[in-house]
């Protein structure tokens, strides 16, 4: 159910992703659990009740913005959308993910 | 720009946590309630999907709950927690609270005020501007020290041309009779107070501004005589002036001559001598008048300034050395008679840091090693104070293991039940060492408050300053971890089956613990044995002190200091006036007799030495060139009661004009002429054994004494009578028929009857004047024993606190043994046994480390060896007595057990 990853990649990566989502949009907790989980065709399936930690953590850290709206279904949601630093912080992160999965590629590569 | 968001948040949750926490809840809950929304359209009942919801979610306060522990700040709301949680546990035992709070308070305490002693004397820089960058210069005796004064002329050809520099002062410490004048101004009588000469450079050099008021002008530097203007202490205006601002421009009287106060020095200035509080300062050009034949401005071999310069920015040490090496090479070549020492080498100048110059070099080895010991002390009693309250803390511990057990099994981490035990830990120390800063304040107060029989003011600026507060909050967190890290550890691994189970009458349960604790309670007995024979030496010392010979009779002697130059005498008058004084005070009823000296022997700070050269005599290679000496009136060995062995006291015939007379002691012969007789010898006065210098004939030989200090060998020592050698300050010996003290009084009066505008000081018994000689052992005992006995007790606790402990959980134990027939002595043995086991195992610890400590004492210590063993054993029976004590009264108890209440005792 939960991804299995080491909780130290987990961090990363789930930081990376959550900021990726809102990159496309602004959307709510259970919608953000809900993206990544269609984004990485059910490889990810993070619970909501995961994704809330890593939501306030970056919202604190000035990445996210939040506010109440309504949701599809017509019912309240708290809304978070990538503020400007969010967004620089999105570039760098996505340049070291880059960087991290080339070399473990070319480290696999070797023969 | 995540840094600031996260300080927002934590102010945000900080103070709006209500608001925060509310809105956190409903963001859950409404994420739950699209999931409950989410299960139903897609089918599932409306019970079906709350449950579904609820598992995928996880539960509102567990998401909650999580989220709360990733905010900013949430590392400080546990803290706040343990803080709070473990200022509830402490209130709840408020004995327990009290005894660790006090026991910490005293270590805390003894160490603060110790270190701040040590801040007043050695760590605290002058104040003013930029202390780094002076540098102390001396230039060496005639008889070889390195650390002697310098002459004016020195000081100008060391000031003017000299690049390095940006600065230099001269000065020169000098009692002064200070009287007012004027109308409105205090009746007082004439005062003695200490000053310091100095140069005009000597308050804008430093950077000290006086206020109200101003330092020296450039003019006031110029022109000797031209300009009596002097500048105060602040404690001087405090004290006779009662701070009164109009005292600028008013008029005093210093040594009977006229100057005006032109301003006053900022408080906690007190001159450039640490430890020697100056109540005023005067221009040296006006020391002519300020003190009326003090040595010549002009005299190129004077000794009597100190010299202090302010190295230019950017400049070394060891540049402006090198410098000063050069200067004393031309000043060696340019004035050949008054640079080069008695054994014809060059003079030296020698530039020391001010951080290394706040103690008078030549003083600092003994005052550093005093220091020294006093920490050590003060450290080995906060190491048993920490020893004690870390055993009080492991006896909580076990009464709370099931509590810890309990919360243990609940989930709770080890490391945050460790946290919190460290919580516990560092509250007792936080309170204990301010506890202990109070302390150590009220201690300070105590000591500023003795008075110690010097002749000179001795003042220390003993102020609680940041050094002192940053050094207790150090100790604060040493101590915090030293009590809390034994208990925090061995708490936290709590055997949770046998601790969850009743048993505190388990037989061995908690053995570790127990261990640890008797541990401890032996590092207790083992340190206050170690404090305790330290000053149980000093204790001997002191009390062997009584024994030594001193070579005169001190009881029924009175002495009292007259400084005739400070009122202005000429030789003459002097003269008259020590005849006068004589005959007048020989009359007064229960005097014997009475005599004058330049000083009395063994007086800790004073003493002249002299060079002189004997014919025949070629100095040993590393002899001192001078010796003591003492210039004394008729009848001083009489009065004193010092034996003469060959020859004659001084008479009559030894007046002014006659043959010039010197009596030596019996070392001083043994010395100069071995196997000869003395009498009839001659010496010469001065190093240079100029043929100009009159030729002195040994008319007696008088018995050895003790001069300087009491433990001193034999050394020589020679008078010289005060007809033919004036002195203008002398010290007035009195021998009374019966007790001395009551004679003070009538001996001053006949003073003040012959000149009464003449400041008679330092008036004393000679008893007391002894006690003098015997102040720094007696110090170091009393400080070393107060500590010992404070050590004693606390190890006495913790070893009845262990006693007790065992007995307690031994109950049963001892019931059934009893009821086994056991007498109740073999019980008090058993348990007597093991409380003296412990103090055994201390004791044989502690003595040879007490024997590798105590030989460090052994330049301190008179007429008693460091490994002494009468005070060794004496020690150890003291203590085992006391650890007897200790332990009987629970052994006692437990011999009173009834066996049935025992065997039902849980």
């Amino acid at each position: 159910m939960a991804p299995r990853e080491s909780p130290e990649l987990l961090q990363g990566t789930l930081d990376l992703m959550v900021l990726k989502t809102l990159a496309l949009g602004a959307n709510h907790g259970l919608g953000v659990a809900r993206r990544i989980q269609e984004l990485t065709r059910g490889t990810f399936h993070p619970l909501p009740g995961s994704l809330f930690p890593a939501l306030h953590r970056l919202e604190e850290s000035g990445f996210l913005a939040s506010e109440w709206g309504a949701s599809e279904n017509r019912r309240r949601a708290k809304y978070y959308t990538l503020t400007r630093a969010g967004r620089r912080r999105l570039e760098t992160e996505e340049a070291s993910w880059d960087r991290i999965a080339t070399a473990i590629r070319l480290v696999l590569a070797a023969t | 720009m995540p840094a600031l968001s996260r300080a927002r948040s934590l102010l945000r949750n900080w103070f709006r946590r209500r608001h925060v926490d509310r809105e956190l809840e409903a963001e859950v809950n409404a994420c739950l309630d699209q999931l409950i929304a989410e299960k139903q359209a897609a089918g599932l009942s409306p019970t079906e999907a709350l449950r579904a919801a609820r598992l995928e979610l996880g539960g509102v306060p567990q998401v909650v709950e999580q989220v709360r522990e990733v905010r900013a700040g949430s590392t400080a709301e546990t803290v706040w927690q343990d803080i709070r949680y473990g200022m509830r546990g402490l209130r709840r035992s408020p004995a327990f609270t009290a005894v660790a709070v006090l026991t910490l308070a005293l270590g805390i305490g003894a160490t603060a005020a110790i270190f701040s002693l040590i801040d007043a004397a050695l760590l605290r820089p002058l104040p003013g501007d930029r202390p780094d960058e002076l540098v102390a210069i001396y230039t060496s005796d005639y008889s070889g020290p390195l650390y002697g004064g310098s002459s004016y002329p020195d000081y100008v050809d060391f000031r003017d041309g000299n690049e390095l520099l940006a600065g230099l002062v001269a000065y020169r410490p000098t009692p002064l009779s200070l009287g007012a004048d004027g109308p409105g101004a205090p009746s007082a009588a004439s005062e003695r107070v200490f000053g310091e000469i100095v140069s005009g450079s000597y308050f804008s050099m430093l950077g000290v501004r006086p206020r109200p008021g101003r330092g020296f002008l450039p003019d006031e530097d110029r022109t000797p005589g031209t300009h009596p203007v002097v500048v105060l202490s602040h404690g001087l205006w405090q004290r006779r002036f009662a701070g009164d601002p109009t005292v600028i421009g008013r008029s005093v009287r210093l040594n009977g001559h006229p100057f005006t106060v032109v301003g006053v020095a900022p408080r906690g200035f007190s001159g450039l001598l640490r430890g020697f509080a100056a109540d005023l300062w005067v221009p040296m050009m006006m020391q002519g008048q300020a003190v009326p034949g003090s040595e010549d401005l002009t005299e190129r071999g004077a000794r009597g300034l100190l010299v202090m310069g302010r190295l230019r920015p950017g400049v070394t040490i060891e540049q402006a050395r090198s410098r000063f090496q050069a200067i004393a090479a031309e000043l060696h070549r340019a004035h050949r008679d008054s640079w080069t020492d008695v054994r014809g080498r060059p003079r030296a100048i020698t530039l020391v840091a001010e951080s290394d110059a706040r103690i008078f070099p030549q003083a600092r080895g003994p005052v550093v090693a005093f220091m020294a010991l006093f920490m050590t002390a003060v450290g080995l009693v906060l190491l048993i104070a920490c020893a004690s309250v870390a055993n009080l803390l492991l006896a909580r511990a076990s009464a709370r293991r099931k509590e810890l057990a309990v919360r243990f099994a609940l989930g709770a981490r080890r490391a945050r039940l460790v946290r919190q035990l460290l919580t516990e830990s560092s509250i007792l120390a936080s309170l204990g060492g301010i506890a202990g800063l109070c302390l150590a304040m009220w201690g300070l107060d105590l000591l500023m408050a003795f008075k110690p029989p010097v002749p000179v003011p001795v003042a220390l600026d003993l102020g609680v300053g940041w050094r002192v507060i940053a050094f207790t909050a150090g100790v604060t967190l040493l101590s915090t971890l030293l009590i809390g890290a034994t208990p925090a550890l061995a708490a936290s691994r709590p055997d949770l089956a046998t601790a969850l189970k009743d048993d505190t009458g388990a037989v061995g349960a908690g053995g570790r613990r127990v261990r640890l604790r008797r541990a401890l309670v032996v590092a207790q007995v083992t340190l206050s044995l170690v404090l305790l024979i330290g000053s149980g030496l000093f204790l001997r010392s002191l009390q062997r002190a009584g024994a030594i010979a001193l070579g005169f009779d001190p009881r029924n002697l009175v002495a009292m200091s007259v400084d005739l130059q400070l009122q202005g005498y000429e030789e003459a008058r002097g003269r008259d006036f020590y005849r006068q004084l004589l005959e007048r005070v020989r009359a007064l009823p229960g005097v014997t007799s009475a005599s004058l000296a330049t000083q009395l022997p063994l007086g800790l700070f004073s003493g002249t030495r002299r060079g002189i050269t004997i014919a025949g005599h070629a100095a040993l290679p590393g002899e001192d060139p001078e010796v003591d000496t003492a210039t004394v009136g008729p009848d001083y060995f009489e009065t004193l009661r010092i034996p003469i062995v060959r020859g004659r006291a001084f008479g009559k015939r030894d007046a002014p004009g006659a043959p010039g007379a010197v009596i030596v002691n019996q070392a001083f012969a043994r010395r100069y002429w071995p196997g000869r007789d003395a009498l009839g010898q001659h010496i010469q006065l001065g190093g240079g054994g100029d043929p100009g210098t009159p030729s002195l004939e040994v008319v007696g030989v008088a018995a050895d004494g003790k001069y300087v200090t009491l433990g001193e060998d034999p050394r020589p020592f020679f008078y010289l009578p005060l007809d033919q050698d004036y002195a203008s300050s002398a010290t007035l010996v009195v021998r009374t028929a019966s007790d001395a003290g009551a004679a003070i009084s009538s001996v001053q009066s006949a003073v003040h009857e012959l000149d009464p505008n003449l400041p008679v000081y330092d008036a004393k018994t000679v008893t007391d004047h002894l006690a003098l000689s015997l102040l720094p052992a007696r110090m170091a005992g009393a400080v070393l024993g107060i500590f010992g006995l404070v050590a004693l007790a606390l190890a006495a606790l913790g070893l009845y606190g262990v006693v007790a402990y065992s007995v307690s959980q031994r109950t049963r134990e001892i019931g059934v043994r009893l009821a086994l027939g056991a007498r109740r002595r073999d019980i008090l043995h058993l348990i007597v046994g093991e409380g003296l086991r412990l103090t055994a195992l201390g004791v044989a610890l502690g003595l040879p480390l007490a024997a590798a400590a105590t030989r460090l004492l052994s330049g301190l210590l008179y007429g008693v060896s460091a490994s002494d063993p009468v005070t060794f054993a004496a020690i150890t029976i003291l203590l085992v007595a006391v650890a007897l004590l200790a332990c009987s009264l629970p052994a006692w108890r437990a011999a009173r057990v009834e066996p049935m209440t025992a065997l039902h005792h849980e």
